[in-house]
């Protein structure tokens, strides 16, 4: 039937494609003694349960992305990457990207977190750079605040690299960050909000008008994809062990 | 200090035995999978359940455990092959891995053990 067809393309957005044929087709089954009204709450049942963690991850980290992104964050990496000043030295530079690097992380571990739990190695290692990140910017005044952070970050690689799941966890991180810098240069405003809104601005995505909303929560939603799509990719099925 | 480590060693063990530990849903559609042997997938586990216990789980509540039990080792599935009354959708067949025979096995023991000499109406345990 046309509409289970539906119901199972909607059901593989949040799920495997054969996983969501299967449960559609166990349904189906069933509904033939049960009747099409069974058949319906019980996909209402089993798309809740499959929907609710990606779209409560998505949530999350656009909050956090909304209000902890104060910088241009792609921007400020590439910025940093191509206005390094002799005079000001190799901290300042480290500051910036380390500072940028923390927010990507933050997002990264609030949708990593909520979509595959708090056990899992890329939620945990992007918690580490996100406090890191976190530390340098709270204590920027600090001298050599930047280089002792750098530090700790080489600490924190290398333990990662030590074990397989650790260097695919640092890949995958790499290339989220690489992909959020991209989304930002080319013109999706992920990150980017919250920076009139510290300042005072403005105070809702409803503020900045339809196409700044489109461009900011599409370049979120494609960012949430890309952490979904990496860890799959990278770390395997992502299938969440929940207590 | 004795008393420290003996009580930091009592938690690491109590922790590792928590990460195999299963509840009470989880030993149900275990038994039940054990139960139908090579005919378990989605909809049998679920009829078996409901015929054995009077009691249909949620198919949302089900398909969440069926995955968290893959995802510990204790389950593993197969693809099967597309059937017309299913519309053209293929089983998905479950069976029990050895480590999810252990801990059923396990959690049977402890229950046995909690029931040993205790008198319950509807049924004695010597």
């Amino acid at each position: 039937m046309r509409s289970q067809a539906i119901a199972e393309g909607l059901l593989a957005m949040f799920t495997d494609r054969a996983r969501a044929s299967s449960i559609v087709g166990d349904l189906a089954e069933a509904a033939r003694e049960k009747g099409d009204a069974w058949f319906w709450w019980a996909y209402a049942d089993v798309l809740g349960s499959a929907a609710w963690r990606p779209v409560a991850a998505f949530v999350s980290a656009a909050a956090v992305a909304w209000f902890g992104g104060r910088y241009y964050v792609g921007g400020g990496c590439f910025s940093a990457l191509l206005n390094v000043n002799p005079a000001s030295g190799l901290p300042v530079f480290l500051m910036r990207v380390l500072d940028n690097a923390g927010e990507f992380s933050a997002f990264i571990f609030i949708f990593a977190a909520i979509r595959f739990g708090l056990n899992d190695r890329l939620a945990r290692l992007a918690l580490g750079f996100a406090v890191l990140g976190i530390v340098v910017d709270w204590f920027f005044f600090v001298d050599y605040m930047s280089v002792l952070a750098a530090a700790a970050i080489t600490i924190l690689c290398v333990h990662a690299l030590r074990s397989p799941m650790g260097r695919r966890s640092l890949g995958a991180i790499a290339v989220l960050w690489i992909a959020f810098m991209a989304l930002d240069y080319v013109g999706l405003k992920t990150f980017r909000a919250g920076i009139d809104h510290v300042l005072g601005f403005r105070n809702a995505p409803a503020a900045y008008g339809a196409w700044f909303c489109f461009c900011y929560f599409g370049g979120l939603a494609i960012a949430c994809l890309l952490c979904a799509r990496v860890h799959r990719a990278v770390i395997g099925s992502g299938e969440l062990v929940r207590a | 200090m004795r008393g420290s480590i003996d009580s930091c060693v009592y938690i690491t063990y109590i922790a590792g035995i928590m990460t195999d530990q299963l509840g009470e849903f989880e030993q149900v559609v275990l038994l039940a999978i054990l139960r139908l042997d090579d005919e378990a997938y989605g909809a049998s586990i679920r009829a078996e359940i409901e015929k054995c216990t009077d009691r249909g789980p949620t198919p949302g509540a089900m398909y969440t455990t069926l995955d968290r039990l893959e995802a510990k080792g204790m389950l593993a599935s197969r693809m099967g092959d597309p059937t017309p009354e299913r519309g053209g959708r293929a089983k998905r067949y479950f069976r029990v891995t050895p480590s999810g025979e252990a801990a059923v096995a396990r959690a049977q023991r402890a229950y046995q053990k909690l029931l040993q000499g205790l008198k319950l109406r509807g049924g004695a345990y010597a």
